[in-house]
């Protein structure tokens, strides 16, 4: 996973040097990277093993918690490049994003009715708060940077939107070994890439709106910023799965398959369809809120960030850094939320005349074994290239 | 510097294409359900419901069947009304030039006797049927063409009378067809009592109005039409409705017994009534010259004096409105037959070989039989069986079907059941291979239910019993998806017959527990 990240950064690195400027008076290049994944109670060997393969043992599985606690696991990688520049006087930006997320949020029981069986299940399973997500969006934000701020709008192409929401009161009940009761009516729909670069089976509209004092000169400054809130259209291929089921299961022979036109064809109400009506969805926007406190050459922080619809905890943080010798900046930073739980992260940022790296390692105790349940690392890297 | 930061970068990207060369596993301790299901007689028997008997102390098995239900096509012969008429054109009128609109004066009057064997019908009355023409023509103009029917009256004693439109044929002969559906007309066939099978048709022709110009007839002009009548939906027929002589054999299951054995069974007296119903106006003579219970490949012969005996059936009668049919009953019972020692075999099937007469004198009744739909000649069977038993060895069994996903590597499994037994006689179980391998079972055994003098429950017996199996048994069993589970019943006490009741019941739960390793590409 490491060395994937370390190519992803590469590339991305690489393609920040080669990008010429035209004839704009001065412009900024920035690259901003993204990368973490993480669970409430997963270890992260888990996913190392669920993408490179191998046996899951015990320590994998995490604790074993109660039943009915709230989990979460999810992954995310958000890439951006993009530039900051001026035209007639006033600074616009364009950005690229390509943004890639997928988590869940489940009861404990279910995650152990998968990985460790259901002979130790005593009590049923709620699914209400089960949701699944798996997204690929390219967006293309523009706009322009005022005093207040900036302001600009979001294009999306969806190349990919999964979404599994079960519905209220639903629930798996195992307890009675010879007899499973289950009830379940979850919206599921999704609709996949296409082959044609341009043309995807949806698109995106947003809006972006950031807040904030930037004088540098002031000791405490503020941002308040929401990224692509819009609507998404999902306009083609659209498929969805319909079901509302309540049924008792105990055995092959004894189905009782209720709440269903036909027995004999039941099993049809969990294959995808193609739905002819189009979906009007909210974007899986985004909202953050800091402040900074600046005293000599300590500099204090804090903030929260959520993202919608991905089955994120909003995540709180607070942090401290040490500037060296106006060059480097090095300190810790504490986040709750997202994916994860307490993460205890490195904040360090670089700066050699027109070049600046930040880099944030999210979850330092990561490198501990047993409290590696999350990585997470934040590289935005820009140079002025005039 | 470049150069050297695009080397490492590929050796970087040939390094992490770190393909997934194993699978995703992982240890799992699942419990599978499998099967519950309830046991009890009427299950065993392979039927619905019992019922109770009449001093309530125990059920009986009540089977009724029908041997025989002749049909209409049995009853009646192939009714073929089909008849041809070819209107001559008079030679006078060759060379008249006839106006539009005008009617030749001339009735072609038609009496057709159809042959039906020696069947000789005075009326009958059809619910609905379809008269189908065709005219074959070479007439240069447009003509029409009315046929009556005088002796076929609606429900309101109106003759039947139609106009058939015929287009020009342009001096060429053509064919033209139709058809004209008439409900619950009534055809007299006797000619007013002087004839049988007798239709009579009426056909004038004339010229359409739609012509324009006035039409000549020549020598080689040529009118015909064929009427046929089809799809008879027969409400009833009078006359006389001939002998006839059926003889067959039919075939019943009467025991679905592919669930369950016994190396022996007492039972009580079982009764067989066979019921004989004449809904026919006609005599009938009825002999049945065998009665044979099939079991496996073995045939048993039932024994009893009117087996081979002619027996008489009267007619059908319907006075004031009251249709009253005429039956023969015979009963095979314990005294009068060999039945009880045949049952107690639990045959699955019964063959009965008969011969039916109608009308062995010939006209008795001067033309007063007939038929009425839907009644007809019937023969049912009701086989009554009292349960009360006594069972040595009586073994049912079921196959029990399960799905499991595949990818699994089981370590070792269990089978768990759990059983009550509310029947007044002992349970031992079994499982199986369909190859015919047993699992061991420890305490494979559940006792009888306590029951009261009448057979009523005072209390059943619990157990929960384990069928433990190793990698290689669990791997066969998932990889067949099934096992032959096998209760195997004893009375307690030999010498009693015990009363099956309908709430007696033998209820299991069958769940499968794994400890296995899955796996996920």
């Amino acid at each position: 996973m490491k060395k994937l990240i370390f190519i992803i950064f590469s590339i991305i690195s690489y393609e920040i040097n080669a990008l010429s400027a035209d004839s704009l008076k001065k412009l900024v290049v920035i690259n901003q990277t993204q990368f973490s994944f993480g669970s409430s109670h997963l270890n992260k060997k888990i996913f190392n093993k669920l993408y490179f393969g191998g046996k899951l043992n015990d320590n994998d599985k995490g604790k074993i918690n109660s039943i009915n606690q709230l989990q979460r696991s999810g992954l995310e990688l958000d890439l951006n490049v993009g530039s900051q520049f001026y035209i007639n006087e006033k600074i616009w930006y364009v950005n690229f994003q390509n943004i890639i997320t997928t988590a869940g949020q489940y009861e404990q029981g279910l995650f152990d009715l998968f990985f460790r069986g259901n002979s130790e299940l005593n009590q049923e399973i709620s699914l209400t708060k089960t949701a699944f997500h798996l997204r690929n969006h390219h967006l293309f934000h523009f706009g322009k940077f005022h005093k207040f701020g900036r302001v600009g709008i979001t294009l999306g192409s969806i190349n990919q939107e999964y979404n599994i929401r079960f519905g209220e009161n639903n629930y798996v009940d195992l307890t009675d070994p010879y007899q499973w009761n289950i009830m379940s009516s979850p919206d599921i729909f999704f609709i996949e890439n296409t082959s044609d670069f341009l043309q995807k089976n949806g698109n995106s509209l947003g809006f972006d709106l950031e807040i904030s004092n930037s004088n540098y000169e002031k000791a405490l400054q503020y941002n308040l910023a929401i990224y692509n809130l819009g609507a998404i259209l999902l306009h083609n291929n659209l498929k969805k799965i319909s079901y509302d089921t309540n049924f008792t299961y105990s055995g092959l022979s004894l189905n009782q398959i209720l709440n269903t036109d036909s027995s004999d064809n039941w099993l049809n109400d969990f294959k995808p369809k193609i739905d002819s009506v189009n979906r009007l969805i909210i974007t899986p926007f985004q909202i953050s809120a800091s402040i900074n406190y600046q005293k000599h050459n300590f500099n204090y922080y804090t903030g929260v960030f959520y993202r919608y619809n991905s089955q994120y905890l909003p995540k709180v943080y607070l942090g401290m850094n040490y500037t060296i010798k106006n060059k480097l900046i090095l300190g810790g930073v504490l986040s709750y939320g997202g994916y994860t739980k307490l993460q205890i992260g490195i904040d360090s940022e670089i700066q050699f005349q027109k070049f600046k790296a930040k880099l944030i390692i999210q979850n330092f105790t990561n490198f501990i074994p047993p409290m590696n349940r999350s990585f997470g690392v934040f590289l935005n890297l820009s140079y002025c290239l005039i | 510097m470049k150069k050297k930061y695009l080397f490492f970068l590929l050796v970087f990207i040939l390094l992490g294409c770190n393909k997934r060369d194993h699978k995703v596993s992982w240890n799992g301790h699942y419990i599978l359900p499998i099967s519950i299901d309830t046991i009890n007689a009427a299950k065993i028997l392979g039927v619905d419901h019992l019922t109770l008997s009449n001093d309530e102390t125990h059920c009986i098995y009540n089977n009724n069947f029908e041997f025989l239900q002749l049909e209409q096509s049995d009853l009646l012969p192939n009714l073929n009304f089909n008849w041809r008429d070819t209107l001559e054109i008079p030679s006078l009128i060759h060379g008249i030039a006839f106006p539009p609109g005008f009617e030749i004066p001339i009735s072609y009057n038609e009496n057709e006797v159809f042959n039906l064997g020696d069947v000789q019908i005075k009326e009958i009355n059809f619910n609905s049927l379809k008269l189908k023409y065709t005219i074959k023509s070479n007439i240069n103009g447009q003509l029409y063409l009315i046929l009556k029917i005088p002796t076929a009256q609606d429900n309101l004693g109106i003759e039947f009378t139609d106009t058939i439109q015929i287009p020009s044929s342009n001096g060429v002969l053509q064919t033209f067809e139709g058809s004209i559906y008439l409900d619950n007309y009534l055809f007299d066939l006797s000619k007013n009592n002087s004839s049988f099978n007798n239709i009579s048709t009426s056909i004038r022709f004339g010229f359409s109005s739609n012509n324009t110009q006035n039409i000549l007839f020549n020598n080689e002009d040529f009118l015909s039409i064929n009427l046929n009548l089809e799809e008879l939906d027969i409400n009833s027929v009078y006359g006389y409705l001939g002998n006839k002589k059926i003889s067959d054999t039919s075939e019943f299951e009467i025991l679905a017994t592919e669930n369950f054995s016994s190396s022996s069974i007492t039972i009580e007296d079982p009764e067989l009534n066979v019921i004989i119903e004449n809904g026919v106006g006609v005599d009938a003579q009825i002999k049945i010259n065998e009665v044979l219970f099939k079991k496996d490949q073995a045939s048993f012969s039932l024994q009893h004096p009117i087996i081979g005996q002619t027996i008489n059936l009267s007619r059908a009668v319907e006075v004031a409105g009251q249709y009253q049919y005429g039956n023969a009953e015979i009963n095979f019972t314990n005294q009068n037959s060999n039945l009880k020692e045949i049952i107690s075999l639990f045959p699955e099937k019964i063959d009965l070989k008969y011969e039916l007469e109608t009308n062995p004198l010939g006209n008795h009744s001067a033309f007063n039989d007939f038929y009425k739909s839907p009644h007809s000649i019937s023969i049912n069977s009701d086989l009554k069986i009292p349960l009360k038993f006594n069972l040595n060895h009586f073994k049912y069994s079921d196959t029990i079907s399960f799905n499991i996903i595949e990818n699994i590597q089981p370590n070792h499994a269990i089978i768990g059941i759990k059983i009550e037994n509310e029947f007044p006689i002992n349970c031992c179980l079994s499982v199986k291979f369909l190859n015919g391998d047993s699992l061991l079972i420890d305490s494979n055994c559940i006792a009888s239910a306590s029951v009261d003098s009448s057979g009523l429950l005072i209390q059943s017996n619990l157990s929960n019993m384990e069928i433990h199996l190793d990698s290689a048994t669990t791997n066969y069993l998932i990889n067949e998806k099934k096992f032959i589970f096998e209760m195997i019943f004893n009375s307690a006490d030999n010498s009693l017959n015990f009363p099956v009741l309908d709430f007696q019941n033998l209820y299991y739960k069958i769940d499968l527990e794994l400890n296995t390793e899955i796996e996920i590409n």
